[in-house]
């Protein structure tokens, strides 16, 4: 009987830990340019633990109760025509969802995956619009070749952190969902 | 003493041997007079240059670099694709051979119908087409000095030992990702894209190789791989089957000639780009392009408007040869046709895309007996008119190029159509998704109608270019629908802006294709060149430079002093290589 009403205790326990890692959608991605590289970080939390909520088109009122905004930043013109806006409306509608994610109290980490190749006039584009929004950055090594993000963070408080791979994001992930209480 | 002496006699051989492997130079650009080899990838140039410090010949080069482009660039062909080789030798004797892929026995619209729509099965193993490019190796060979199994040593090595991935493959896996989490999980990192710099084994198409080396090729098409590949259909409800492997044969032709100001053009014909080549050429032969300059609007609005005719022709008209019986591609290719197509260029205005597929499309059939253009439209034939929209091609592909030091010279492009192909794959390579490349539902007379057997109708235009007799130039493009722009543009580069082929091909390039509405072009065009276009009602569509989008030519030059000039592709970060030790091998 001592046996049993321990896994009992034991399983709830678990049950407890796990659903407070998982099932409590703490975090809210979006593309900002439409690429699918969003989808990678939505892996990337999936291996830690964390359960994100992918939405490609996320509005302003699409914000629940999350406490992290994670924006992947990387035009697609393929994206952006399959999610039947263009440029221009991207970035309005990345406005407003920040402007509404802070209003909130969320946080909002951008993140650069593609490396050098992910780079590019459209990409640059949303990457000077997305690096004032954020309250982190994690790049990709390759994706700061130019130096272009480190001179958007230069005579900032914006804290840069870098990976080597995509798979290796998952380093400075955990520290900064760890810093936000997520982790 | 005699054992000893036989021992060290081989111990010597392999040591040259060995060495002279090692004995390439490898660049993006680079010059020699002793070979050239310029690939997509710098590894797989090595690979062909090492075939020709070996003493193989262009072709044994080609077969090498096939092989190896294959383990380094699996993305964009490899023994799941297909292509087309034409080759010009010292001798004289001109080759193409094409291998192209056919749709399989049960790919048909009855069964299409039930699978959905031609794009919901592009993506599955219902989307292959026979591989043709063991065949087309096989058919090589007839040209080549050096077994198989020598020629397919690097590639195996490169997928045994691994290599490094560059930007390209890094960035064209992280486009394909989703795909790929579905159709090859295997296939990535750990679950993501591979990253620049990681290093990339692949034992399986090692094996395959093995197997392709000791077997031969038939072990592909009638061995155990096709074996492997019609059990992987059969458990994945694709179409084809062994049955259509054994069926698969690649064919020897000769290329189709044309001219462009006194240069002699050899490309491969019907279904593939080469004829618009030359269409286009012709057009452009009569307006003083050397006049202008690369960046003049006059100069892109004249060479957009030229490719929009010939793409609208080459869609309502061409196909392949051996299941189509009406394929007037001699009329399409004649100088007397481009004179009527010409007078469709209005310098002033842009051609208005709501009339491209009616009253812009022509018909080349009454030139196909040398008709002059004064005849045929004395009797004022009407236009005819083509169904169905223009479909996109997807960028993939690989092209390479070879001149040995005899100089016969090899322009070869292999694919396996979209990037990744279907993403499925199979003994370690990806399976093509030409299927696509049909017409999604029949439509009355066209030359592209699914039918099985039939080999579809792509892009590709692996080129060589003489002239009195001289070997010029040997070009080509991956691109998809920017194959015939980028390599039309870079012989224009050459002949008429008086370019080197670095130049030529760095140069920024634009779009003309009528797939596209606008023009699509690299970011450095000077911004009153692309105001002027414009102006004269061009839509424009901007994209990065440079941008993989427009191709990846990787061409050799040949100087008047049989100086071999070998450039890698900037857009793909491909690379040439030269033998060093070549004349041990003599």
């Amino acid at each position: 009987m001592k046996n049993y009403m321990f896994r009992m205790i034991l399983g709830c326990a678990l049950f407890a830990i796990f659903s407070s890692v998982s099932l409590a959608a703490e975090v809210v991605l979006t593309p900002f340019g439409q690429s699918p590289d969003a989808m990678m970080v939505k892996v990337v939390l999936k291996k830690l633990g964390v359960d994100g909520r992918l939405e490609k088109v996320l509005q302003a009122d699409g914000l629940q109760d999350e406490k992290v905004l994670i924006t992947v930043v990387a035009g697609s013109s393929k994206g952006l025509g399959e999610a039947g806006i263009d440029k221009d409306a991207e970035i309005i509608r990345m406005q407003e969802l920040v402007t509404a994610a802070k209003a909130k109290g969320m946080k909002v980490l951008v993140m650069h995956i593609g490396g050098k190749g992910r780079r590019g006039t459209l990409t640059d584009m949303f990457i000077v619009e997305a690096v004032p929004m954020a309250d982190k950055l994690i790049v990709v090594e390759g994706g700061d070749y130019d130096g272009l993000f480190s001179e958007l963070v230069k005579g900032t408080d914006l804290e840069m952190l870098t990976a080597e791979s995509v798979r290796g994001t998952t380093e400075p992930l955990q520290i900064v969902l760890t810093e936000w209480g997520i982790l | 003493m005699k054992r000893s002496i036989s021992w060290l006699l081989i111990a010597i051989f392999w040591f040259v041997a060995v060495s002279a492997a090692q004995a390439v130079t490898v660049a993006s650009t680079l010059q020699s007079k002793k070979g050239m080899v310029t690939a997509a990838n710098p590894l797989a140039a090595q690979a062909g240059a090492e075939i020709l410090e070996r003493g193989g010949n262009a072709v044994d080069a080609a077969i090498a670099v096939g092989f190896a482009i294959g383990v380094v660039a699996p993305y964009a062909s490899g023994l799941g694709g297909e292509g087309y080789m034409v080759a010009v030798m010292a001798d004289g004797r001109e080759i193409a051979i094409d291998f192209r892929s056919t749709a399989p026995a049960l790919a048909t619209y009855e069964n299409l119908d039930k699978a959905g729509k031609l794009w919901d099965v592009k993506y599955t193993p219902k989307g292959y087409c026979v591989a043709g490019m063991p065949a087309g190796v096989a058919r090589a060979l007839e040209f080549a000095n050096l077994p198989l199994k020598e020629l397919l040593a690097p590639a195996i090595r490169l997928a045994e030992e691994g290599f490094e991935i560059n930007e390209t493959f890094a960035k064209v896996n992280m486009d394909a990702w989703e795909i790929l989490t579905k159709n090859a999980p295997g296939f990535l990192d750990d679950g993501m894209p591979w990253a620049a710099g990681a290093t990339f084994r692949n034992p399986a198409l090692a094996k395959t190789l093995k197997i392709i080396a000791e077997k031969g090729i038939d072990a592909f098409y009638n061995g155990e791989l096709a074996d492997n590949l019609d059990r992987f259909m059969q458990e994945n409800d694709g179409w084809a089957r062994k049955s259509d492997l054994q069926a698969y044969r690649a064919l020897v032709k000769t290329p189709i000639k044309g001219s462009y100001r006194g240069y002699e053009l050899s490309v491969p014909g019907s279904p593939v780009g080469g004829p618009r080549i030359l269409a286009t050429l012709n057009i452009l032969e009569h307006f003083n392009l050397a006049m202008m300059d690369w960046d003049d609007p006059l100069a892109i609005h004249i060479m957009q408007e030229a490719m929009i005719l010939t793409s609208l022709d080459q869609r309502r008209w061409l196909g392949d040869p051996a299941t189509n019986p009406y394929i007037p591609e001699r009329g399409y290719v004649s100088k007397e046709y481009a004179r009527q197509r010409m007078m469709q260029i209005d310098l002033s205005r842009a051609s208005d895309p709501a009339l491209w597929y009616t009253e812009l499309v022509g018909d080349p059939g009454p030139y196909n007996k040398g008709e002059s253009y004064i005849d045929v439209m004395l009797e004022a034939r009407q236009a005819a008119s083509i169904e169905g929209a223009a479909s996109e091609v997807p960028p993939s592909t690989t092209h390479f190029s070879v001149v040995d030091k005899a100089g016969n010279a090899v322009a070869w492009t292999q694919t396996i159509s979209a990037f990744f192909g279907t993403g499925n794959m199979v003994d370690g390579y990806f399976l093509n998704n030409e299927l696509g490349n049909f017409k999604s539902k029949p439509v009355k007379d066209s030359p592209i109608n699914l039918e099985p057997g039939r080999r579809p109708r792509t892009t590709i235009a692996p080129l060589i270019v003489r002239k009195d007799g001289k070997l010029r130039w040997v070009i080509g493009s991956p691109g998809g629908g920017r194959i015939g722009s980028t390599v039309i543009e870079i012989l224009v580069n050459l002949v008429d802006f008086d370019m080197d082929l670095e130049e030529a091909i760095r140069t920024p390039k634009f779009s003309g294709y009528d797939a596209y509405k606008a023009i699509h072009l690299e970011d450095d065009f000077p911004p009153k060149t692309v105001q002027f276009l414009e102006s004269l009602g061009h839509e424009v569509k901007r994209y990065s430079y440079p941008d993989l989008y427009f191709g990846g030519p990787n061409a050799i030059a040949v100087g008047d002093d049989g100086v071999l000039t070998g450039v890698g592709s900037v857009r793909r970060l491909g690379g040439a290589a030269a033998p060093e030790k070549r004349k041990w091998f003599r």
